[in-house]
């Protein structure tokens, strides 16, 4: 008995933990905190690319009309009325006011255009605004002069091939946020067993603390994002030495503590809603880059697309060497094969978890930051790429560091060329119909081993 | 603080619609957790297929309420055949999150505007269960019910009567179902199952069919949550059915107590009224600017009534898995490790 209620002591540390991270984050502003209305407008200038290849030239005396509308996943979703319209002046900059934050539609009149300017691609005439509190948003059309549209065009809108070509490179992107999530997940689940939901909001959390750091602090988004990887790792570990430690100590079982991670995620989520609000914002810096580094054929390649390949290809490699070479490593991966085993030959196993928690929470930190990086932070983030990470720890195997990179560019890259066939809305369909399918023809996954499934 | 209608409104969400639509889910969710030990984290995927099968066979394909009810509740039978077949012979975590797959499969499928002439994509569909309220005995227009001590309002219009007394004959009967099933030889076999799958195999029961007939019956309570859902708002909406609805039902069983007859009844109905009572003080906080804005605007009281389901799992989880009625031995989460 007396055991009994230590542990149940040491479980109220749970407060504490929560205590703890409502600390680091409640610097963040509330939604509401930073809500002055005014300034809202929809912003564009108007460049066209010419013939040779030169500065893009500013594109004066064309129209934009902007409309109220309805955004699902960033799609224009319906059209509403007319809120305003504006014409650009000699450097091709135009701005509408907007009566306020919210979803709207900006389209550019191509009749308007001067001679011999077009747009690049006539899909692209109409786009999606979610307007901020009180600053104006940007938005970007695709002009170019004469032969240079046809050049562009060419680029953009047309064969199978060439998107096949540029939804790969999306996908392996994506792929890699995936495999990073994964990774984190999967460690987790070979040393510990537990198959931890909070996964999602473990997500949020490095997304929003890089985002505290850099578009609050003001921080450089470099230093930002390694301070977040740093501290998506510490939250982890706090979480496990403050509640899953004690929990373990008392001998609950697995399906109650899978089962707690639920009511973790669920209060960790609506308390980021709390912070955050409802609305999807990016990072201050490099979220919109338009200069591209360099082109793969029909695949034009941005710095920090670039960036987050390199970053997250090294942390992969790094987790996959770093476990099978250094001391600590090979101790996880002794935990992972036997807790008992492992702590009779005189390994710290209540030590090796929570390593195991901070070298998962700083990976699924990495692949969120690179989401928000690539996308936008929202407090949703992590429940959109929660199921596809189950999906790709599912594929490579649960409990393999390899399975769990390997099935994540497979999910990502599934995901992103599914939209080839189907429409957008339905490209996680896929996914994780190809998750159920490989569960009832091989559930140990591709490289997991079958004791695994019990 | 007008600590009258806190008190109202609190006592009235215990007994309202949303309360029955918890019920029945968590009764579903009581029969295969609580009893069988199995996983279901999708209780939401038999929901939106009761409501859709309802909303497609009447609005799209124009066929009469009743007959859209009954091919709503054949569509759970067909889910619960489908999610079973491939699961139920694998680890208990398999099923969750094929459960809770299939349940995003579901909801993704629905919204999509591809399909919006079937389904009404994001919109969902409205307004082809007029016939429920022709069917309602009472006055449409009138109002029933009295004042207690000219405080407690018990006021309720016609339709709502209608609704509640439905909703809660269907509650009173499953529970009745459930009883009768627990305490005959199958209901016995469900808990050998939940206590100890090999001992059952071994004993000559046909576990997989056991487990495959819990998952349907279950899921069916969760498809007459959906109808009820459905028909009692006139309208489908592909939103009301995101995943973490089946993990709020989840939370209303256990904290009723799980392999009990009552449990998910009382916690469904608890967990309304600590929802309620949590928002109305709230506002109320906030309206009378005891509650400063700098702390909490009336936009944050969502979130924050959210957060304390997500508290209150964790909470019973850890310190009391059985819940109010429940008893600690009948709990199938330390068995399984």
């Amino acid at each position: 008995m007396a055991t009994t209620h230590a542990a149940g002591r040491r479980s109220l540390s749970i407060v504490g933990v929560l205590l703890c991270v409502v600390g680091v984050l409640g610097l963040l502003p509330s939604a509401s905190v930073s809500a002055q209305s005014g300034g809202e407008a929809v912003e564009t200038t108007l460049l066209a690319k010419p013939d040779d290849g030169t500065e893009r030239d500013p594109v004066e005396g064309a129209d934009i009309i902007v409309y109220e509308a309805v955004i699902v996943d960033r799609e224009i979703e319906s059209i509403g009325t007319e809120i305003g319209r504006g014409t650009s002046d000699a450097t091709g900059f135009v701005s509408v006011p907007l009566p306020g934050p919210g979803e709207y539609a900006v389209e550019l009149d191509i009749d308007t255009l001067p001679e011999g300017v077009e747009l690049v691609r006539a899909d692209k005439q109409v786009l999606p605004v979610d307007a901020r509190i009180g600053q104006p948003t940007r938005v970007l059309f695709n002009l170019a002069e004469g032969g240079a549209a046809g050049a562009a065009r060419d680029k953009t809108s047309d064969s199978l091939l060439t998107r096949a070509a540029r939804l790969m490179f999306e996908g392996i992107i994506f792929g890699l946020i995936i495999g990073l999530c994964a990774i984190g997940l999967s460690l987790i689940y070979g040393t510990t067993g537990l198959v931890n939901f909070a996964l999602s909001e473990q997500i949020v959390f490095g997304a929003l603390v890089a985002y505290f750091f850099n578009s609050i602090l003001g921080i450089n988004f470099v230093v930002a994002a390694i301070l977040a990887f740093f501290f998506g790792g510490l939250g982890s570990a706090a979480v496990d030495i403050g509640m899953w430690r004690p929990l373990r100590k008392r001998g609950t079982g697995l399906t109650a503590m899978m089962i707690i991670s639920i009511g973790l995620a669920l209060f960790l989520r609506f308390f980021f809603l709390f912070l955050f609000g409802e609305r999807s914002r990016p990072y201050e810096q490099y979220a919109v880059q338009t200069d591209i580094l360099f082109s793969i054929g029909p695949v034009d390649v941005l710095p920090k697309e670039l960036a987050i390949i390199v970053v997250g290809v090294i942390l992969l490699v790094g987790t996959a060497i770093g476990l099978r070479r250094t001391k600590m490593g090979k101790a996880m991966r002794a935990v992972a094969d036997s807790n008992d085993l492992a702590a009779s030959t005189g390994i710290d196993v209540d030590r090796v978890v929570t390593s195991v928690w901070f070298v998962g929470g700083a990976l699924v930190s990495a692949g969120a930051i690179f989401f928000g990086l690539n996308s936008q932070i929202n407090w949703l983030m992590g429940q959109q790429l929660l199921l596809l990470v189950f999906a790709a720890v599912t594929l490579g195997g649960l409990g393999t560091d390899f399975g769990a990179m390997v099935g994540g560019l497979v999910i990502g890259i599934f995901t992103f060329m599914a939209t080839l066939v189907v429409a957008p809305e339905l490209k996680n369909v896929g996914a994780l119909l190809v998750m159920i399918v490989i569960l009832l023809f091989r559930p140990q996954g591709i490289f997991g081993r079958p004791e695994r499934i019990g | 603080m007008d600590w009258n209608s806190i008190i109202s409104n609190s006592f009235r969400s215990g007994i309202s619609q949303q309360a029955i639509i918890f019920a029945l889910a968590a009764i579903g969710l009581n029969l295969h957790f609580g009893y069988t030990g199995l996983l279901n984290f999708g209780q939401v995927a038999f929901m939106a297929v009761g409501a859709y099968g309802v909303g497609i066979t009447t609005n799209t394909l124009g066929a009469p309420l009743w007959v859209g009810i009954i091919v709503g509740l054949l569509a759970g039978v067909v889910l619960g055949i489908l999610l079973g077949l491939p699961t139920l012979r694998l680890k208990a975590d398999y099923l969750a999150i094929v459960t809770i797959a299939v349940g995003e499969i579901i909801r993704l499928i629905v919204r999509a505007a591809v399909l919006s002439d079937t389904t009404g994509g994001s919109n969902g569909i409205n307004g082809f269960a007029n016939s429920f309220q022709n069917w309602n005995p009472f006055n449409n227009t009138g109002t029933y019910g009295f004042r207690l001590f000219d405080r407690l309002n018990l006021e309720f219009s016609g339709a709502d009567l209608w609704e509640l007394t439905v909703g809660w004959t269907l509650v009173l009967l499953s529970v009745f179902v459930v009883w009768r099933l627990v305490k005959s030889p199958w209901g016995r076999v469900l808990r050998s199952i939940r206590e100890d799958e090999d001992a059952a195999t071994a004993l000559g029961k046909d576990v997989f069919r056991f487990k495959m007939q819990s998952l349907i019956l279950g899921g069916s309570f969760g498809t007459l949550a959906g109808i009820f859902y459905a028909v009692q708002q006139n309208s489908v909406q592909p939103d009301n059915y995101a995943t973490q609805q089946t993990f709020f039902a989840l939370t209303a069983a256990i904290l009723g107590g799980l392999a009990t007859i009552w449990g998910p009844v009382i916690g469904s109905m608890l967990f309304w009224i600590i929802l309620s009572f949590t928002e109305n003080v709230l506002i109320e906080l906030i309206d009378n600017d005891i509650m400063p804005d700098a702390i909490m605007e009336r936009s944050q009281v969502g979130p924050v009534r959210f957060m304390l389901v997500g508290l209150t799992l964790m909470l019973l989880m850890i310190f009391r898995p059985q819940g109010i009625f429940g008893d600690k031995r009948e709990i199938a989460i330390d068995a399984r490790k």
